[in-house]
């Protein structure tokens, strides 16, 4: 990636159907949804999708760090990939699930396989945006209980879990607490968890070795 | 110069460190001058001045102003007061686009927003902002919602002033989920958006401030929303 992504601005991507125009993601599919952005205006965004890996990118392009992490995740073999801001109650500031099941639809890369979101807290309340979207999809959908961390140069799973923030004012610092891992919790068809786990289905059932492990493997 | 006889006197160390803060410096004065551009952020990335901004526009009333704040309080684990603010803005709405997808995400859910003064309040809204109907046909066919009831759905879809294709498909799609079946006149009155929706692809709007679906409207929706219709009347 050259210098000149980070320092320069890059030209708007046209807010119409058909495929991204500019930056990394030049080339690829995208989807328009309205939103409320900080200026108190209805504006128009996008929604990333990579057909081959199975990824929905609801992050923005002017976000550039995240959005370029978003494009170089690997995806979930056998899973749709969702990549986006979240609350334990929304997805993207989406709290209805309907909607958010619409947009999967539309996508085109969905066919009833099992969903992964990898955005902060999403799986954090039993009955939050994950759940839902289960029940809607009548899928197994994957969630983080905590922040996730996701850098756009990459770098070992260390860097790229769940983990909580940092404690007290040190929560603003842009690095996880790694004595504090998040889990991976699963919900059935049924919207009822039915897993929680220390890794994600992302990390390929490959073990953790070397002193993380200890941290991961430690009882909360 | 005292300054240039200072900075020759002066040890490496200390040449480093004030390097060190000016630069820190210019780093902080950047990102402040940075975080005046709203345009560029939203509940999720919401920093410095603008958020300063928005709270003031939040404590000042405005609706749009109170949901942004809210969602980014409950963003920071401030979910409490977060909640706060979204029922001061649902409870403040006077127009259709301040009547947030929250309301009905949120229904039944989060204390304050039972169905029944959600409910009461977009109806408010739509009295006087035609274009709210599209959020009571949204109320009344979201299935978490206590107040899901397909008879008023229907009743909404002759009053709807906007394409509402998404809408729609999930009216069909629960309606045939509860086996109910589409009565003639709700049937005609879907014809009748499907032709306001077909202008709509033909010649896309612009971003207005009024209630619209989350995605705009295309001609393979139309085609759908078609044949499912064609199917009812069979």
């Amino acid at each position: 990636m050259s210098l000149a992504y980070w320092f320069q601005e890059q030209p708007a991507e046209p807010v119409e159907e058909g495929c991204i125009r500019h930056g990394p993601g030049e080339g690829l599919p995208k989807l328009i949804f309205q939103s409320l952005d900080a200026s108190r205006a209805v504006v128009k965004k996008i929604a990333t999708v990579d057909r081959v890996r199975r990824k929905i990118i609801l992050i923005q392009p002017s976000d550039k760090a995240l959005y370029l992490s978003g494009l170089r995740e690997r995806g979930v073999p056998g899973y749709v990939y969702i990549f986006a801001h979240a609350r334990s109650n929304s997805l993207q500031g989406v709290t209805r699930q309907d909607i958010i099941v619409d947009l999967i639809r539309r996508s085109g890369i969905w066919h009833g396989q099992p969903i992964m979101i990898d955005a902060c807290n999403a799986g954090a309340e039993p009955e939050g945006i994950a759940s839902s979207l289960a029940l809607a999809l009548r899928t197994f959908v994957t969630a983080p209980t905590t922040t996730t961390w996701n850098y756009a140069m990459g770098g070992s799973a260390i860097g790229q879990g769940a983990f909580e923030k940092l404690p007290g004012v040190l929560a603003g610092l842009p690095f996880p607490d790694l004595f504090r891992p998040g889990r991976w919790r699963t919900w059935g068809p049924d919207g009822k968890p039915i897993a929680s786990t220390r890794t994600s289905p992302r990390d390929g059932g490959e073990l953790v070795k070397g002193p993380l492990a200890d941290v991961l493997m430690k009882k909360p | 110069m005292k300054i240039f006889r200072w900075w020759r006197k002066s040890s490496l160390a200390t040449k480093l460190l004030l390097a060190l803060f000016l630069l820190a410096g210019a780093w902080t004065a950047w990102w402040w001058a940075d975080s005046a551009h709203c345009d560029r952020q939203d509940e999720f990335t919401l920093r410095g001045i603008c958020l300063i901004q928005i709270r003031n526009s939040a404590e000042q009333g405005q609706v749009p102003a109170q949901w942004i704040y809210g969602n980014y309080l409950e963003g920071e684990d401030r979910k409490q007061e977060g909640n706060g603010w979204q029922l001061r803005a649902m409870h403040g709405a006077r127009k259709g686009v301040e009547l947030h997808d929250n309301m009905i995400g949120y229904c039944d859910r989060i204390p304050g927003f039972e169905a029944r003064t959600v409910e009461a309040i977009v109806q408010r809204v739509a009295a006087d902002s035609p274009d709210a109907h599209l959020r009571l046909l949204q109320l009344y066919t979201y299935q978490r919602c206590s107040a899901f009831d397909l008879d008023k759905a229907a009743a909404q879809i002759p009053l709807l002033t906007q394409c509402a294709h998404l809408s729609l498909e999930q009216y069909l799609r629960v309606a045939q989920e509860a086996g109910r079946p589409v009565d003639p006149a709700t049937r005609q009155a879907i014809r009748a958006n499907l032709a306001l929706c077909a202008r709509e692809v033909a010649d896309p709007p612009p971003i207005a401030n009024t209630v619209q679906e989350f995605m705009p409207v295309r001609q393979s929706d139309l085609d759908a929303l078609s044949r499912q219709l064609e199917a009812l009347d069979r």
